[in-house]
C-alpha cells in the first residue's frame, strides 16, 4: 500500500508537468502554420505562451520577433529580436531581421558612444551570454590547472600560457558578471508603444518631455510607482509608463 | 626755340570755338542711348556692325525685337571723358547682324534698361538687295556647305561638308555650326585645307566634315552654319617696301575688317525603310556589311566549352548591330561574353567590325548542329534588304570520362574568360527571412545563474588550494626529517674519510649525531644539550637504552671536541663505529 501511494504521489507531481510538455510542440508548430497562414496575431499568442511557460530560447524570440513585425508591431518586433540577439548574437536570420526592424525604427540614436563599446567590447556584441559564461568557466579551469601543475612540479616560474589566461579569465568573467547586474537591473529597454510620451515626473499629467517611437531602445535607470525613468541620450531623460516599454 | 605767333594763338582759339559749337548742341541735346549701322545697303550674304552707346553707365539691351536679323553678339567697350571737370562714362555694345532676308529690313526700337530706367534707340532701316551682290566668282571670301545625299533612308549616315574659300588674308575664325535638328552630328576629325583653282583663281580652301545620320524620315532643314572673322585690309596708300613686311597680323598695328559669312540652308529629305520582305528579322543595321563565325572547337567532351565567334564587318551603323540570334542546341549552355568593336570614323562614315563571343559549355554527349546564324540588314545603295549568314556547325560532344555535373557548375576561369563586369548587388525588395521551425527552439537554453557561475569558478580554485594544503603538510612532514637524514649522512661520510683531521673529524661527527636526534624529532636544529637530546628521543619513544647511549655517545664526542682529548686511531675508529651505528640502526 505504501509503495502504491508513493507511486500515485509521483505521478500526481510528475503528470501536470509531462502534459505540458507534450503540449509545446503542438504550440510551436501551430504557431509556425499560423504564421504562414497569414494569421500573425495567433502565432503571437502561441509563442508568448511558449515564452510564458519559462522557454528561453533565441529562436524561439526570433520567430516571435517575425510575427511581431508581420502584425505591424515594430515595438514588440525590436524587443524580441533584442533578447534573442542576447542569446544567438552571430546568427545571420536574426541579424538580417533585427537590422531591417531597426531601419524602420523612427527615432534616430542619439548615442555616440554606441559604436566606440561595440568595437571596444566587441566580443559582448559577437557572443551568446551563455557562451561568455561557459568561455569564463573553461579558461578558469585552465587557469587553476597550470596554477597547480605548477605547484605539483615545483616550479617557481609561471607557465607561459598562465599570465594570457588570467587576463582573458578576468575578461570574460568581468563580462558575465555585468550580464548578470544588467539582468538583475534591467537596464535596457525597448519603447513598445507606437508614440510614447516621455514626462517630466511619474504621473500622467507632468509635462511632456519629448517622444519616442516604437522600437527605440533606451537605458532604465530607475524603477518608481509604476514608471520607469529612461535616458534616450545624455540630454534626453524623463519618465515612461512601465507597460510602455520592454525590459530586455 | 621757336615761340607760338598771335596769329597761330587766334587761329587755335577758333579752332576750339568751331568744335566747341559743333559738339555742344550734340552733348547737350544728345539723347542718352543711340544706335547705328556701319551701311545701309547690303547684300543678303552681308552682315552689318550694329552699335549701340549708352552715355553715362552700363545697362542690358534687349535685342529680341530684331526679328529680319540674326543677331551675333560682338562684346562691348566702355570710355571715360572728362569735359571741364565733369567726368562722363560711355559704353559701347556692338553686335553683327545677319539679314534673314532680302528688301528693306527694318532694325527697330530696342529698349535699353539703364538707371532703373527703359530708353529707347531709334528705328534704322537696312536695303537688302541682290542687284548689288557679286557674284561668287568675283569674291575673294566665301563659303559654302553640301551634303553626300539629300535624300537618304533613314539611318543611314551622310557626311555634310563647310568649305571656306580664301583668297584674303583673314584671322580670328569663329565657326559656328549649324544645328542639325533632326540628326545626330558628329565632327569627323579637324579642318583640313587645301589649294583648290575656281574660275582661274587660286583659293585657299579650308574643309570641316559631319557625320549626320537621321532615325527618323521626312523632309529636315540644316540651318545655315556662319563664320565670322576678321579680313587683314590691304594698304592702298603705302608703297614702302617695308609695309607687307610691319602689315603682318604678328606685329599687331594692322587694320582688319570683321566680316561674318553664311551659307546656304540644305533641305534632306530622309526617306524611310521599305517593307521588309526578306523574311528575316531586320537587325537594324544600315550600310553595307558581311558577317563571318568561327568556332574554335568542334569535336568535345562533356563538360567542355568552345568558343563561338560572329564577326560583322562593313560600314554603316555597325555600333548599333545587335547580338546574332543563335539557335543553341539543347545539348549547350551558353555564356556570352561582352561585344568587342573597333570602329573608325573618317570621311566615308563609320566603318569597322563588332564581334560577338559566345562560350558555349557541353552538357550532354551527342551530335549536334549548330546555326545557320542569319541577320538582315538594308542596302542603301541598292534600295534592298540584304541577307548575311554563318554557319552552319557540327558539333560532336563525347561522354567526359570525369563525371562534372556541369548543370550545376560553372567553372571560373570560364567567368574570367568571358570578362564578366562584376556589379554591386542592390537589394530589389524589403521582407524579412522566414521562421526558424525546428523543434530546438523550444530547448530552453537559459544562462547559468549567478550562484552556478560563481560555483563554476570557486569550485577548480578550491580545489587547488586544498592541493596546496596538502602539499604544505606533506612537505612539511618530509623536508625536515628527509633534510636533517642527510645531513646527518654527509657528515658521517666526511667524518669517515681517513685524511681529516682530528679537529674536523670530531666537527663533523657532532654534527651527524645532532642532525639524527633532530631528525627524529621532525624539526631543523643545529647543536643541542645533552638533555634537549633526552627530551627529544624519549618524546619520540626510542626506547631508554637508545637514549641513554645516543646521550652518552654526544658527550663522548663534545667531551673529545671541548676536552683537548689525544685522538689516536682506536679512538677514533670506535667513535665513528658507535656514531654511526646508533644513527643507522636506531635513530633512522
Amino acid at each position: 500500500m505504501q509503495s502504491f501511494a508513493v507511486i500515485f504521489t509521483l505521478l500526481a507531481i510528475l503528470l501536470p508537468g509531462q502534459a505540458g510538455a507534450e503540449k509545446q510542440p503542438r504550440l510551436f508548430l501551430d504557431g509556425v502554420q499560423s504564421y504562414h497562414d497569414g494569421n500573425f496575431s495567433r502565432a503571437i499568442a502561441l509563442f508568448t505562451r511558449l515564452t510564458d511557460a519559462g522557454i528561453v530560447n533565441g529562436e524561439l524570440f526570433y520567430n516571435l520577433g517575425n510575427a511581431c513585425l508581420k502584425n505591424d508591431d515594430l515595438g514588440h518586433a525590436v524587443f524580441w529580436y533584442a533578447r534573442a540577439a542576447r542569446l544567438i548574437p552571430g546568427d545571420p536570420d536574426l541579424k538580417f531581421n533585427y537590422n531591417h526592424a531597426l531601419r524602420m525604427v523612427k527615432d534616430k540614436n542619439e548615442d555616440k558612444n554606441s559604436g566606440i563599446f561595440r568595437i571596444l567590447f566587441f566580443w559582448n556584441y559577437m557572443l551568446g551570454r551563455t557562451t561568455i559564461q561557459w568561455i569564463a568557466i573553461v579558461l578558469n579551469l585552465f587557469f587553476w590547472f597550470f596554477t597547480g601543475l605548477q605547484l605539483v612540479k615545483k616550479s617557481r616560474t609561471l607557465h607561459r600560457s598562465t599570465p594570457a589566461l588570467l587576463l582573458f579569465l578576468l575578461i570574460f568573467s568581468i563580462t558575465a558578471f555585468y550580464h548578470f547586474y544588467e539582468n538583475t537591473h534591467g537596464t535596457q529597454a525597448i519603447i513598445l508603444d507606437r508614440e510614447v510620451s516621455v514626462r517630466s515626473g511619474f504621473a500622467d499629467s507632468s509635462t511632456e518631455l519629448f517622444v519616442l517611437h516604437a522600437g527605440t531602445r533606451v537605458a532604465v535607470e530607475k524603477k518608481n510607482k509604476g514608471f520607469l525613468k529612461i535616458c534616450f541620450s545624455d540630454d534626453k531623460i524623463g519618465w515612461i509608463r512601465v507597460k510602455e516599454a520592454g525590459l530586455i | 626755340m621757336h615761340t607760338i605767333s598771335r596769329k597761330g594763338q587766334m587761329a587755335g582759339m577758333g579752332l576750339f570755338l568751331v568744335v566747341f559749337i559743333i559738339l555742344f548742341p550734340c552733348l547737350a541735346g544728345a539723347a542718352e542711348v543711340s544706335a547705328f549701322v556701319d551701311q545701309g545697303r547690303i547684300t543678303p550674304d552681308e552682315s552689318i556692325r550694329l552699335t549701340v552707346t549708352i552715355e553715362g553707365g552700363k545697362g542690358e539691351i534687349d535685342t529680341s525685337a530684331i526679328k529680319d536679323f540674326t543677331v551675333v553678339s560682338r562684346g562691348s567697350g566702355s570710355s571715360v571723358r572728362i569735359i571741364n571737370g565733369q567726368t562722363t562714362r560711355k559704353t559701347t555694345y556692338n553686335f553683327i547682324l545677319i539679314p534673314l532676308k532680302s528688301g528693306t529690313l527694318t532694325i527697330p526700337q530696342l529698349s535699353v534698361q539703364t538707371g532703373g530706367r527703359t530708353l529707347k534707340t531709334r528705328a534704322i532701316s537696312i536695303l537688302v538687295s541682290r542687284s548689288s551682290a557679286i557674284d561668287t566668282t568675283e569674291k575673294d571670301l566665301f563659303v559654302r556647305a553640301e551634303v553626300s545625299d539629300n535624300a537618304p533612308y533613314a539611318g543611314e549616315q551622310i557626311i555634310y561638308t563647310f568649305q571656306l574659300f580664301s583668297a584674303l588674308r583673314i584671322v580670328n575664325l569663329r565657326f559656328q555650326k549649324p544645328e542639325f535638328s533632326g540628326f545626330t552630328a558628329r565632327q569627323i576629325g579637324d579642318s583640313r585645307t587645301k589649294q583648290m583653282v575656281v574660275n582661274g583663281r587660286n583659293f585657299t580652301v579650308t574643309e570641316l566634315d559631319y557625320l549626320l545620320v537621321s532615325v527618323t524620315s521626312g523632309s529636315k532643314t540644316i540651318d545655315p552654319a556662319l563664320l565670322g572673322c576678321d579680313v587683314i585690309q590691304r594698304n592702298k596708300k603705302g608703297n614702302s617696301g617695308f609695309d607687307g613686311f610691319f602689315s603682318d597680323p604678328f606685329f599687331g598695328s594692322v587694320n582688319t575688317k570683321p566680316a561674318v559669312l553664311r551659307t546656304e540652308s540644305i533641305t534632306v529629305n530622309v526617306k524611310p525603310l521599305p517593307e521588309n520582305s526578306s523574311g528575316d528579322a531586320f537587325c537594324g543595321l544600315v550600310g553595307r556589311f558581311r558577317m563571318k563565325a568561327e568556332i574554335n572547337e568542334r569535336m568535345l567532351k562533356t563538360g567542355d566549352s568552345t568558343t563561338l565567334a560572329v564577326t560583322i564587318t562593313g560600314s554603316g551603323n555597325i555600333m548599333d548591330a545587335g547580338a546574332p540570334d543563335i539557335k543553341v542546341p539543347d545539348g549547350f549552355k551558353e555564356y556570352r561574353d561582352t561585344p568587342e568593336e573597333e570602329i573608325l570614323l573618317d570621311q566615308s562614315g563609320y566603318s569597322g567590325s563588332k564581334t560577338f563571343r559566345s562560350a558555349l559549355v557541353a552538357l550532354t554527349p551527342g551530335e549536334y548542329k549548330l546555326g545557320p546564324i542569319r541577320m538582315v540588314f538594308f542596302d542603301p545603295q541598292k534600295d534592298r534588304y540584304r541577307p548575311m549568314q554563318a554557319g552552319p556547325f557540327e558539333l560532336t560532344v563525347k561522354p567526359s570520362p570525369e563525371t562534372v555535373n556541369t548543370k550545376a557548375y560553372s567553372p571560373p576561369a570560364l567567368d574570367m574568360a568571358l570578362k564578366i563586369k562584376k556589379q554591386k548587388v542592390e537589394f530589389t525588395g524589403h521582407d524579412i527571412l522566414p521562421l526558424k521551425e525546428d523543434l530546438g527552439a523550444l530547448e530552453s537554453r537559459k544562462s547559468l545563474s549567478l550562484i552556478q557561475f560563481m560555483c563554476f569558478l570557486l569550485i577548480p580554485a578550491l580545489f587547488y588550494l586544498s592541493l596546496r594544503l596538502m602539499f604544505n603538510v606533506i612537505r612539511k612532514d618530509v623536508t625536515h626529517r628527509i633534510r636533517m637524514l642527510k645531513k646527518s649522512e654527509k657528515a658521517l661520510k666526511k667524518a669517515g674519510k681517513a685524511d681529516v683531521s682530528g679537529e674536523n673529524f670530531m666537527d663533523f661527527l657532532y654534527r651527524a649525531l645532532v642532525a639524527a636526534i633532530f631528525a627524529s624529532a621532525d624539526r631543523p636544529g643545529e647543536s643541542i644539550t645533552y638533555q634537549e637530546a633526552r627530551n627529544i628521543l624519549q618524546g619520540r619513544g626510542y626506547p631508554d637504552e637508545v637514549v641513554s647511549m645516543a646521550v652518552d655517545l654526544l658527550e663522548k664526542i663534545e667531551s673529545a671536541k671541548y676536552g683537548g682529548v689525544s685522538l689516536d686511531a682506536n679512538l677514533r675508529n670506535d667513535l665513528l663505529a658507535q656514531t654511526g651505528q646508533l644513527i643507522k640502526r636506531s635513530l633512522s
